[in-house]
């Protein structure tokens, strides 16, 4: 996916900087979800047929347990997240919906704030959804980990959101 | 008496030759322009004095309007108008007539076929195709679309933020003070101008 034209379009240019809504954030969050789940069957996929090249004859279908799918799911979840938002600030759902994950003051993420986040998001999803009613629409992740994730359609670094955002902060 | 000594000739190299030559240039160029300006300036001249005899001469008094030059030039362009416009209308039906007869006739006697067999239209086309950077095409086509695509997926996120802004907020903060004037770091319906919970 790129953003072609690096030029944000007029009607989106006020946005840039400011908290981004529950609606944006829920459209990024499906998106990782359905990435994530589409991986981990791709991997189920590769791994059955690794299985069956290694072995055809005694090959069996694997049956695996709801509760080792939620594991695996879980826990591919919580790194696809926890790197992502340590290394870029935004998933490939933030990337397509065009916001970034940043801290208090517009910084960067780091590893183990990250990480606690995406176990967070992981375990307590409906936590997103306080950004509907939160005056400063921030999720409950959010106001625990004092984080916030703001509309950046251009993928330039987190920290060149923070004057935007204390701006935003000052006139607020 | 004088003795005549032969001096050896020094050649003129061609950086020494080219200021002349760049001179007469420059003063053939001064001689045109000005020689230009002169004729502006006096063809303007000769029109101010001869406005009143050309006045004279295409409006002569004592004669009658429609007996003046100017009104016989004057209808006679207007004649001359219609005959164009006849003309070309004429012009235009004679070759509407003729001009598949023609056609017909000349292809009647091609052999087109011959022709098509004599031209190489594989090598035209290869020619044409490796002028035509269609992978360049495709890609950019295809890479404008995903953008737009995108760009369209952002905004109409913004706008149901907003929506959703509005719509859950006002009845919950109901009692907050006056929002605070919208500027362009604080969008409508963003987390900017909203009030306070009471």
């Amino acid at each position: 996916m790129t953003d072609g034209d690096p030029v944000v379009p007029q009607g989106a240019r006020p946005y840039q900087g400011t908290n981004a809504g529950v609606a944006t954030r829920v459209a990024a969050a499906a998106i990782d979800v359905v990435l994530v789940a589409l991986g981990l069957l791709a991997g189920y996929g590769g791994y059955v047929g690794l299985r069956l090249l290694l072995d055809p004859r005694g090959y069996r279908l694997p049956d695996p347990s709801l509760a080792g799918g939620m594991t695996a799911f879980f826990v591919v979840l919580v790194l696809y997240l926890s790197v992502l938002w340590g290394t870029t600030g935004r998933t490939y759902g933030d990337h397509v919906m065009g916001i970034t994950v940043v801290g208090g003051h517009g910084s960067r993420l780091g590893p183990i704030r990250a990480f606690v986040r995406a176990v967070l998001y992981a375990v307590f999803p409906l936590g997103l959804l306080w950004c509907a009613i939160s005056v400063r629409r921030h999720s409950l992740q959010d106001v625990v980990l004092r984080t916030q994730v703001v509309y950046a359609w251009l993928p330039h670094p987190v920290e060149s959101h923070a004057p935007d955002i204390e701006g935003w902060a000052k006139e607020s | 008496m004088t003795q005549v000594v032969q001096v050896p000739r020094r050649d003129t190299p061609a950086v020494l030759a080219r200021p002349d030559r760049q001179l007469v240039v420059d003063a053939i160029v001064a001689i045109v322009v000005e020689s230009l300006g002169a004729g502006v300036v006096i063809a303007r001249t000769a029109s101010r004095v001869a406005a009143p005899v050309s006045r004279l001469v295409w409006r002569p008094p004592l004669v009658p309007t429609s007996l003046q030059p100017a009104t016989l030039v004057g209808v006679l362009a207007r004649r001359g108008a219609e005959h164009r416009v006849a003309t070309g209308q004429q012009v235009g039906r004679m070759l509407d007539a003729w001009t598949p007869m023609i056609t017909e006739t000349v292809l009647a006697r091609l052999d087109l076929d011959a022709i098509i067999h004599r031209v190489d239209l594989v090598a035209i086309v290869d020619e044409v195709i490796a002028g035509v950077d269609l992978p360049a095409i495709i890609r950019e086509s295809t890479g404008t679309m995903a953008s737009e695509t995108v760009r369209g997926v952002r905004m109409t996120g913004i706008t149901a933020d907003d929506a959703i802004s509005r719509t859950l907020r006002r009845p919950l903060f109901r009692r907050a003070r006056p929002a605070a004037p919208a500027g362009p770091a604080a969008p409508a319906g963003s987390a900017g101008p909203l009030p306070e919970p009471t």
